[in-house]
């Protein structure tokens, strides 16, 4: 028997269902024998196991005093092996070993001894290895040992990236230094109530799009780019309510075909209500949760066995389990805290998709595989295969873009006779079927230059080019080649939401493009002292060039706007509703080149949005502005800044090639999407 | 302090066949043994400012009989002794952020600054920093509580210029949490009455109950075991989680033995014409929108009078439209009644002859529909047999001064029945001597208007603001 605390030299890993290796291949044995062994060796689902961990709260404070030391080595590693590297990634060999290793080697550890666990007590600071094998003392070795030798009775089955990223994990505790500038990541732990549109999304995704006929739907076009800090209100739960029980009456005439139950089978009943209601609460069921469904069943089933589905389903999609996602996480040897496989599953369908995650994430998520960097490349890949994923991240880009704006953005028709809210929309579809069509093949910049595009006849007429289709309602894809079109910045879409009713505006534009395109340094809002100037500019007389000449010449004016007023400048050949255009309302010729020496992001003269966007083309700023967007919708964290750390580690291994895919796979394998901090207790 | 002046005998006839005690019957007879009477809020708003010089009555002095009255408060003529014409009030704005009307409602209906900006939503669009003032009112006012139903809020057109949050919400329940109005009558009825019996609840209608009951009582049990397993930093979004299940739980003891009180007929299901699809677009404003308009906000109205009559609610907000409002006006145009313009839009044409008629109607329209409803409210007994309005509190208000965006001058208005100690019929300017130095302009603190309202509501030293360059004190004067 070895004594308390003893330094042990020969290091045994007794990893349980620790299956797979780095390659495809064995990743889908690995999901698959994790699927069939479900439980970890000690019988505690990983949740339960996580759950239990972190209750263990004496030993996390201890475990903390070494936080500075590990949780900044861990940050900066993980930053620098974010999937399937040959470092391993600490923060899911954090994951791994809680799920795997800790039935044997109980965690959390305390000052780097874990303990004992149903087997072996380790000190990882002084362990060595068995003497016999040729393993060196160092983390490649450790890994190595771990691939070949864990788990104990079950050689090989942890596999070559389970071991490097435990590995990794083990190491970092060891006290690697902490390099200057590390990022660590920092997001609070978090409760987050699902916006409407994801509550609705994941109601039709439980019982199918039909039960929704009838209720309020937001529309995905106009979807706010937030997924945090909704507060719950009498208002919004009682809308919710109101929606739960219109879905049980539409159930009605659908119950055998939605629950696959034949009339008064309970025990079918009691199965469907249980699968329900852990899809919905995006983990495992406990057994109160099924009681007091049940219980629910049982008193609608009084009236009838489909008024009982009827009620458990209400009660379930009111319930606040339904409601929210939680990105508590369990506590990792930095004292820091790891979303929980099914926490990451649910950040992950509700980045991509905004709904529930689908059956295949879930049982990932179940089976612990989705701890892994290579499980979760693959559900991004399997993922991004779907349409209804394509479609869900076009809104979002669109939503960070503001291109909502179109709708309800009204125009002077005394000037624009043409406008419609309509064409408004038909100006929206455009830009979606653009999206649709160059954000699955080819790099982001794409966005920036491509000559191919969608009209309907509307459209083309305000493009200036004949409708190649005969359905003028339809839209067909044309090259605009030629014509002085390139790109977002040269779309309808684009210029008439960012323009005012009667004219352009350079200062929308101008915003436009260094905020939600290039994601530069936020401009503040002009003082108040200026209020009434900036309203007698605009209801003025004035052209916007001279508007736009007055406030650079003007003080305090200047030193905000001569920061982006060029960009706006760049786009006065295109009037209010996106029609090119040579001359201004005066009849005065437009100057389509732009001096650019006074900004900081561009310099020298730039003529026009094609050249402006070819140039950017060139550069990363657009596709770090595409990562900070969708990172800042997947964490919800609104103030993140495309400078910032968090981002900068996810985009320093980004090009100006780089594709969407590209930018979600990173953003997903990023340390700061799966390691949350403890928010100081209000 | 009066009573319910309800005897005995009218109060058993008023019950009917009433299985049990019903909650009204439970607040019948705690009035009787000396609670306060209900007292009623409601904010009450139109969109877009006014024109200026014909907004002010033309007089002098204090006594609002010895002005004329504006063109645009014509309409309100035969309630001059009911209300209170405010000249000098300035919304606390500095400290804020957003857009003209964005700020202004976040502004006007929480008297808290509004610095952060929702992303996106057009970028000048501010989230609420605290609740609204009539939540604020209902928590503390004793007047206001009681009701089955503690609030309700309620608009006549959802659309804005962008998806914007501020300008489409006058409630909050908290920072960041707008209260989302009714936009269709027939869901605020349905939220008033749906669950209402007069004469008391049938079986169908318990049984109704009490599965509803058990699906928020499944709710209130999860919260439970969420909150065991949640950091004690996110305690307060599961508390207001729970606290909005215990109230919609309390709703259902909506029932009523009051004779006076009958379930009004639903109302007839409204378009209220919202963008559903992104391409094939319904919400193409090509068509006059001014009669739906109209015929949406009296039938929510109607929804209000009916639930003060039956005591079901006492707070109240009261949206028109959103501040930039798309809501198209027919017979309003003077060069073309037959052109169907947009409120907003409009307003941002250069000031000529036209454009300043065109809205100045829009405000005549307005305050017709204003009045109309007051007189209703006077004409409406509630359940002490007295007219509703005698013991209501109308704040009528804007989030703009006018469409330049100005926030000096608020055109702002109080309508208060004489039974609260409301000394009505006045004309009142601010003298200059107090301002708040956050408007320093010469203006009285839109704030102190609201602070004002604690009086009548009961509650004492109601403050408004973050802190006092926001706020001085109530007006003085307003109230006996």
């Amino acid at each position: 028997m070895l004594p308390n605390k003893v330094v042990i030299f020969i290091l045994y890993f007794a990893l349980a269902g620790c299956g797979g290796s780095s390659d495809s291949d064995d990743s889908e044995r690995e999901s698959s024998n994790s699927s069939k062994n479900g439980l970890s060796s000690s019988g505690l689902s990983s949740s339960k196991m996580s759950s239990a961990l972190s209750s263990n709260s004496s030993l996390n404070r201890l475990s903390s005093s070494r936080v500075s030391l590990s949780s900044n080595s861990s940050s900066r590693s993980s930053s620098s092996v974010a999937s399937s590297t040959p470092q391993g990634s600490i923060t899911v060999g954090t994951s791994n070993f809680s799920t795997r290793c800790a039935s044997c080697h109980s965690i959390p550890h305390v000052n780097g001894v874990f303990g004992k666990g149903s087997s072996f007590e380790f000190d990882v600071k002084k362990f060595r290895f068995p003497t016999k094998t040729t393993y060196p003392e160092t983390q490649e070795g450790l890994a190595n040992y771990i691939r070949d030798q864990m788990p104990l009775g079950n050689a090989t089955a942890c596999g070559d990236q389970c071991g490097k990223d435990i590995a990794a994990y083990l190491w970092s505790i060891r006290g690697t230094a902490v390099p200057v500038g590390a990022c660590v990541p920092s997001f609070p732990q978090d409760l987050i109530l699902l916006p409407d549109l994801p509550f609705t999304n994941s109601v039709a995704a439980l019982l199918g799009a039909q039960v929704l006929a009838g209720s309020k739907i937001t529309d995905p076009a106009s979807k706010p780019f937030t997924q945090k800090n909704l507060v719950a209100n009498t208002s919004l739960i009682n809308a919710r309510l109101d929606i739960a029980s219109n879905v049980a009456n539409n159930l009605a005439t659908r119950i055998s075909s939605v629950t696959g139950c034949t009339n008064g089978d309970q025990a079918c009943a009691t199965r469907f209500i249980n699968d329900l209601a852990k899809r919905a609460f995006k983990r495992q069921l406990s057994m109160a949760e099924i009681s007091d469904l049940q219980a629910v069943f049982n008193l609608g089933a009084q009236t009838s066995y489909q008024k009982g589905i009827q009620l458990a389903v209400q009660a379930i999609l009111i319930s606040p389990s339904f409601n929210h996602r939680t990105e508590y996480g369990v506590q990792n040897a930095a004292g820091r805290f790891e979303l929980t496989p099914h926490e990451f599953a649910s950040t992950l369908a509700f980045l991509l998709t905004d709904t529930l995650p689908d059956r295949e994430l879930m049982a990932a998520a179940d089976s612990g595989a989705l701890a892994s960097s290579a499980e979760r490349e693959k559900q991004v890949q399997r993922l991004l295969a779907l349409a209804s994923t394509k479609s869900s991240l076009e809104y979002t880009l669109l939503s960070a873009w503001n291109f909502g704006n179109l709708f309800g953005k009204a125009k002077d028709p005394e000037t624009y006779p043409q406008y419609s809210a309509n064409l408004a929309s038909q100006m929206y579809e455009e830009t979606r079927l653009f999206l649709r069509e160059h954000l699955w093949s080819g790099g982001l910049n794409n966005l920036l230059t491509s000559k191919a595009t969608f009209v309907n006849g509307a459209l083309a007429d305000l493009y200036g080019i004949r409708f190649p289709g005969i359905d003028r309602s339809k839209f067909e894809k044309v090259d605009l080649t030629g014509l002085p079109r390139s790109g977002l910045l040269t779309q309808a879409s684009f210029l008439t939401a960012f323009s005012r009713t009667d004219e352009t505006s350079v200062v929308a534009r101008g915003l436009f493009v260094n905020g939600p395109l290039l994601c530069l340094p936020k401009i503040p809002p002009p003082p108040e002292s200026v209020v009434a100037q900036v309203e007698a500019q605009l209801t003025s007389n004035s052209t916007e060039l001279e508007r736009a000449e007055f406030r650079a010449a003007t003080m305090p004016c200047s030193s905000c706007h001569n920061q982006f007023d060029a960009y706006g400048l760049m786009f006065e050949n295109y009037n209010a509703i996106g029609a090119h255009r040579l001359n201004d309302e005066r009849g005065m010729a437009i100057h389509s080149r732009v001096d650019f020496s006074k900004m900081t992001a561009f310099t020298g003269v730039i003529d026009g949005p094609i050249e402006f966007s070819q140039l950017v083309a060139g550069r990363k700023d657009f596709v770090e502005c595409v990562t900070r967007h969708l990172f800042a919708y997947g964490t919800g964290i609104e103030g993140i800044q495309r400078n910032q750390c968090e981002v900068s580690d996810i985009t320093k291994n980004l090009t100006n090639q780089s594709t969407l895919t590209d930018v979600i796979k990173a953003v997903v394998t990023s340390p700061s999407m799966s390691v949350r901090v403890p928010e100081a207790s209000k | 302090m009066n009573k319910y002046e309800i005897s005995r005998r009218k109060f058993i006839a008023g019950l009917g066949g009433a299985v049990g005690l019903s909650s009204w019957v439970g607040r019948a007879i705690a009035q009787e043994q000396g609670a306060l009477d209900p007292r009623r809020l409601i904010v009450f708003q139109r969109p877009v400012g006014t024109i200026q010089n014909a907004w002010w009555p033309n007089g002098t002095g204090t006594n609002l009989a010895n002005y004329q009255l504006s063109r645009i408060l014509q309409p309100l003529e035969s309630f001059r002794q009911d209300m209170i014409v405010f000249k000098g009030l300035g919304l606390p704005y500095a400290g804020s952020s957003g857009g003209g009307h964005e700020r202004g409602t976040v502004l006007t209906v929480t008297g808290r600054k509004c610095p952060i900006l929702y992303p996106g939503n057009g970028g000048d669009d501010p989230q609420s920093e605290g609740k609204s003032v009539d939540q604020l009112l209902l928590d503390s006012s004793p007047y206001l509580q009681s009701a089955p139903v503690k609030s309700i809020q309620a608009s006549c057109d959802q659309r804005a210029d962008t998806p914007e949050v501020s300008t489409r919400h006058l409630s909050y329940s908290g920072a960041r949490a707008p209260m989302r109005p009714y936009y269709q009558p027939k869901d605020s009825y349905e939220r008033i009455f749906g669950t209402l019996m007069p004469g008391g609840a049938s079986d169908d209608l318990t049984r109704a109950r009490q599965e509803k009951r058990s699906v928020l009582d499944f709710a209130l049990k999860d919260l439970q075991r969420m909150r065991a397993v949640a950091p004690a930093s996110q305690w307060d979004k599961l508390d207001a989680y729970e606290a909005s299940v215990r109230e919609l739980e309390k709703e259902l003891d909506n029932n009523t033995g009051n004779a006076s009180c009958t379930k009004p007929t639903a109302p007839e299901f409204i378009n209220v014409g919202t963008r559903t699809n992104a391409y094939e677009s319904d919400n193409v404003a090509v068509e006059r929108d001014d009669v739906k308009h109209r015929t949406i906000g009296e039938l929510h109205l109607a929804t209000v009078r009916a639930a003060f009559k039956c005591d079901l609610t006492r707070t109240v907000s009261f949206q028109w439209s959103p501040g930039t409002n798309h809501v198209s006006f027919a017979d309003m145009w003077p060069p073309s009644p037959s052109t169907f313009k947009v409120h907003h839009t409009t307003s941002h044409k250069p000031k000529d002859a036209d454009v300043t008629e065109f809205l100045l109607r829009i405000e005549v329209w307005y305050a017709q529909r204003l009045a109309d409803f007051i007189k209703t409210l006077k004409e409406t007994t509630d359940m002490t047999g007295k007219p509703i309005f005698d013991t209501t509190v109308l704040a009528y208000i804007t989030e703009v001064a006018n469409a330049d965006h100005s926030w000096d001058n608020m055109p702002w208005l109080m309508f208060v029945g004489a039974a609260t100690g409301f000394m009505g019929g006045q004309m009142w300017q601010h003298s200059g001597a107090q301002t708040s130095s956050a408007t320093s302009r010469n203006m009285r603190s839109t704030n102190d208007y609201w602070m004002t309202l604690g009086k009548p509501l009961g509650v004492n030293n109601f403050t408004l603001g973050d802190d006092t360059s926001m706020y001085f004190q109530a007006i003085p004067g307003i109230f006996r």
